[in-house]
């Protein structure tokens, strides 16, 4: 197989990401080999020739002067970076080429073969020379750069925005790790067009994290009445803030726990404190202030005000704070985008740009869903499930189903639509009849009920006796009749009744049981009633009229308690008889079968109601 | 006027009867349009085939890589847990360093030791492992983060102070160890400084 897969990389400052569109159309995130989906961008030399590159360089970084990050800042230029072990200088097309391949490297090994091609991101200010470079830098990489699009446009991709049909503005707010880049596009047609960007490239999350460091560091000093500011000790205050900063973004407030941070006269201090969210905003306020004036100007400059805004989407790791998800509804007044993962939006967008130019995209073949569970009463009145909502059609699905009493002749299938565990509740859509079952105790002929979809959505149900051969079948097409209101409305009415539909299932399910065990009681007395032994006799007959009794009485209680002792009992007649317990499932059946069937054993379309 | 042609087709019933030939009689036109439609249904018939055949190889891949995800998913379940564990194992690690000035203490600090081993042999059982490096150990990036360096005359890049332990679940890095480096004074100086510049 294979359709061409194009790697989709977001190259960024501090961290990179790459994935690709899966043959069932949806964008795969790349883990790295150490298991994160975010790579450091960073390259470093050993004076042995070892390059590193990832993670592994983010941690040697400070013991090796010959560590390179952020190159992405000297894009375009002629700068060239200087690596003292190996005394040779390095253009930032070569350093950049060296995380591109690295992310080459393990996307293959995921991928499983080799992959040639790629589209890479860049902010939407890079200018010609930058762009340039990173597609050099590709191709320094083994890499076939199909196309380079901007940061805010991959964005756009992300959110499925290309399949819009309408023309819109958008506004994109990026704040990452270090960088706040806020854009407006144009939307119109399939093309994206940057109309105006604003930002801070010195502004990020390690300055919100830095904010509560310092709060941490004050609030032992004056607790304690001592300055601990040593290197251990920064390292703990700059963990636990991030560590904090990441938990309020979903509590309202957060437990600081340090022990052990240092020592005094009483032996070693240990700090704890509750930050609450209100008070870590207050401490960062001019942080937020910070990000309003991109927005503003970015706006400005577009010539746009609110109203104008059609989506307004949230990318970067630190747009998780509630603080920034307020300032930007504040400003935009519109309530923000942010269902894709933030760190991985702009690599998810450059995947999917990947595979419309590949012709992926065009290729796909959209499936349908069934809306609503499809299935058919069974003994009881439950709804008995064949094909679950949301199953991808075509689809065919079978079950076995007997019957619920001795000698029936004929099996009625009702065949409903819905979530609700009792069948009445959900919608009828037509229904049938298989004669001809020949005579046979309860639960032994075997009925096999297939569901099938076709790829038009039409439902074909048949039911076939497996010892007879004899086939029922019926075509319904009224099935895909609902509106979405009405989907959306069945679907929340299983949701709010379900404690109540759970319990009616649960004593339906209950009676059936204490009805098949009575059953199966009588059975064996009437044929080995002799030769069982009196007092288990007595007792049995005794729990099975205070069962009889409570069934006709309605008595879930006295059922529940006891049904148990009736299993055994059940158990015990069938031992008595050689014979193993009776099946479980039944189909719902109408005992008063008037209709002469022909007898052949080829299908026909039986008489039925097609129920709309 | 088109050419007829004949095109005769025996139809054999059995062995006895004599066989009956019966002839058709159609216009080249039409034959080669028939041909022509014939030659396209077979095509579309490979290209459904083939179509089919990709559909059934993707879904088949597509299970391959879900049961592999599926098995790593299994194999690292206990991830996320170990990641939100590892402040305590921290500030167990801290707080048996510390020497104890009384009897009392001494007897608390072994207390805590007792139940420091108790949680990391149950860690164990669950396939994790603890990287400990020693003072003097060569830095290793693989295994170690360097979050800062401390002034040394002897040898570089070894480990001067441990800040934190790593831990492992079978094969997978859960954190890398936390360390304090050995550096030289002067001329490290002025290199980071180079090195800030690029950020």
């Amino acid at each position: 197989m294979a359709k061409e897969i194009i790697l989709g990389i977001d190259l960024g400052t501090t961290n990179s990401v790459v994935s690709y569109l899966q043959a069932d159309g949806k964008v795969k995130v790349i883990p790295n080999p150490e298991g994160t989906m975010t790579t450091p961008s960073v390259v470093a030399f050993k004076a042995n020739g070892e390059e590193i590159v990832g993670n592994a360089a983010k941690r040697q970084a400070i013991t090796n002067p010959d560590t390179v990050s952020s190159i992405k800042r000297k894009m375009g230029t002629s700068e060239k970076v200087h690596v003292g072990c190996l005394n040779k200088d390095f253009t930032p097309q070569e350093i950049s080429a060296k995380v591109l391949a690295y992310m080459k490297s393990y996307a293959e090994k995921n991928i499983g073969h080799k992959v040639d091609k790629a589209v890479i991101t860049v902010p939407a200010y890079f200018n010609d020379a930058q762009r340039q470079a990173t597609k050099d830098a590709g191709k320094i990489a083994g890499l076939d750069v199909v196309r380079i699009i901007n940061e805010p446009t991959a964005a756009a991709l992300a959110y499925g925005l290309e399949n819009s049909q309408k023309s819109e503005t958008i506004l994109v707010f990026d704040l990452g790790g270090g960088t706040l880049d806020v854009s407006i596009l144009d939307i119109g047609d399939g093309t994206f067009e940057v109309v105006a960007t604003s930002g801070d490239n010195r502004l990020g999350g390690d300055d919100w994290d830095n904010a509560i460091a310092k709060w941490i560091h004050d609030q032992i000093k004056a607790q304690f009445n001592i300055d601990i500011n040593d290197k251990m000790a920064q390292q703990r205050y700059k963990d636990a803030a991030e560590k904090a900063k990441i938990e309020l973004s979903s509590s309202v407030e957060t437990t600081i726990s340090l022990p052990f941070i240092g020592m005094n006269a009483n032996g070693p201090i240990n700090f704890e404190a509750t930050l609450t969210r209100a008070k870590f905003e207050e401490l960062t306020k001019d942080l937020l202030y910070r990000c309003e004036g991109p927005i503003q100007k970015a706006m400005a400059d577009a010539k746009i005000t609110p109203d104008d805004l059609g989506e307004v989407l949230l990318i970067g790791g630190s747009i998780r704070m509630p603080a920034v998800q307020e300032l930007v509804k504040r400003y935009t007044r519109k309530t923000p985008n942010l269902s894709v993962n933030p760190d991985e939006a702009v690599s998810i967008g450059a995947a999917i740009q990947g595979g419309i130019v590949s012709g992926d995209v065009k290729d796909v073949v959209l499936l349908d869903v069934t809306p609503l569970t499809l299935g058919i009463e069974t003994m009881g009145g439950v709804m008995t499930p064949l094909i679950n909502r949301n199953t991808t059609i075509p689809t065919t699905k079978s079950q076995i189903f007997s019957t619920a009493a001795d000698n029936q002749p004929a099996v009625d299938i009702m065949v409903y639509q819905g979530e609700r565990p009792m069948a009445r509740d959900n919608k009828l859509l037509g229904h049938f009849q298989l004669n001809g079952i020949k005579p046979a105790r309860r639960g032994e002929p075997r009925i096999e009920v297939t569901f099938s979809i076709d790829v038009n959505g039409i439902v074909k149900v048949s039911a076939k006796d497996l010892d007879t051969n004899k086939e029922q079948e019926i075509t319904i097409t009224g099935s895909n009749g609902l509106s979405k209101e009405d989907i959306d409305r069945m679907v929340r009415e299983a949701e709010e009744n379900k404690e109540a539909d759970d319990k009616r299932k649960e004593e339906a399910e209950l009676r059936n049981k204490a009805e098949q065990y009575i059953n199966s009681i009588d059975q064996g007395l009437a044929e080995k009633g002799d030769s069982i032994d009196q007092n288990q006799k007595d007792q049995t007959i005794k729990l099975r009229d205070e069962l009889k009794e409570a069934l006709d009485k309605n008595d879930m209680d006295t059922l529940r308690s006891k049904i148990s002792d009736l299993e055994r009992a059940a158990e015990y007649m069938a031992q008595a008889q050689g014979n193993p317990s009776a099946s479980q499932t039944t189909t719902n059946t109408s005992d008063n079968s008037n209709q002469n069937t022909e007898a052949k054993d080829d299908v026909i379309d039986a008489d039925f109601t097609d129920k709309k | 006027m088109s050419e007829e042609i004949k095109e005769n087709v025996e139809i054999k019933n059995d062995e006895d009867t004599s066989a009956c030939k019966k002839e058709k009689k159609i216009s080249i036109s039409k034959y080669e349009a028939l041909k022509e439609e014939n030659a396209k249904l077979l095509k579309a018939v490979d290209d459904w085939k083939n179509k089919y055949y990709l559909s059934y190889a993707d879904m088949d891949n597509l299970r391959k890589s879900i049961e592999k995800d599926h098995r790593e998913a299994l194999k690292y379940r206990a991830s996320g847990f170990i990641e939100k564990l590892l402040p305590a194992l921290d500030s167990f690690n801290l707080a048996l360093k510390a020497e104890p000035k009384t009897e009392e203490m001494k007897n608390f600090l072994q207390g805590f030791s007792f139940i420091y081993t108790n949680l990391i042999n149950v860690l164990k059982d669950e396939g994790v492992s603890e990287l400990e490096p020693k003072i003097g150990d060569k830095f290793d990036e693989r295994f170690m983060h360097a979050i800062d360096t401390i002034e040394s005359d002897g040898e570089e890049n070894l480990v001067a102070k441990v800040y934190a332990n790593g831990y492992k679940l079978h094969d997978r890095l859960i954190r890398t160890a936390m360390v304090y480096v050995t550096k030289h004074k002067q001329e490290e100086t002025d290199k980071n400084e180079e090195n800030k510049e690029n950020n």
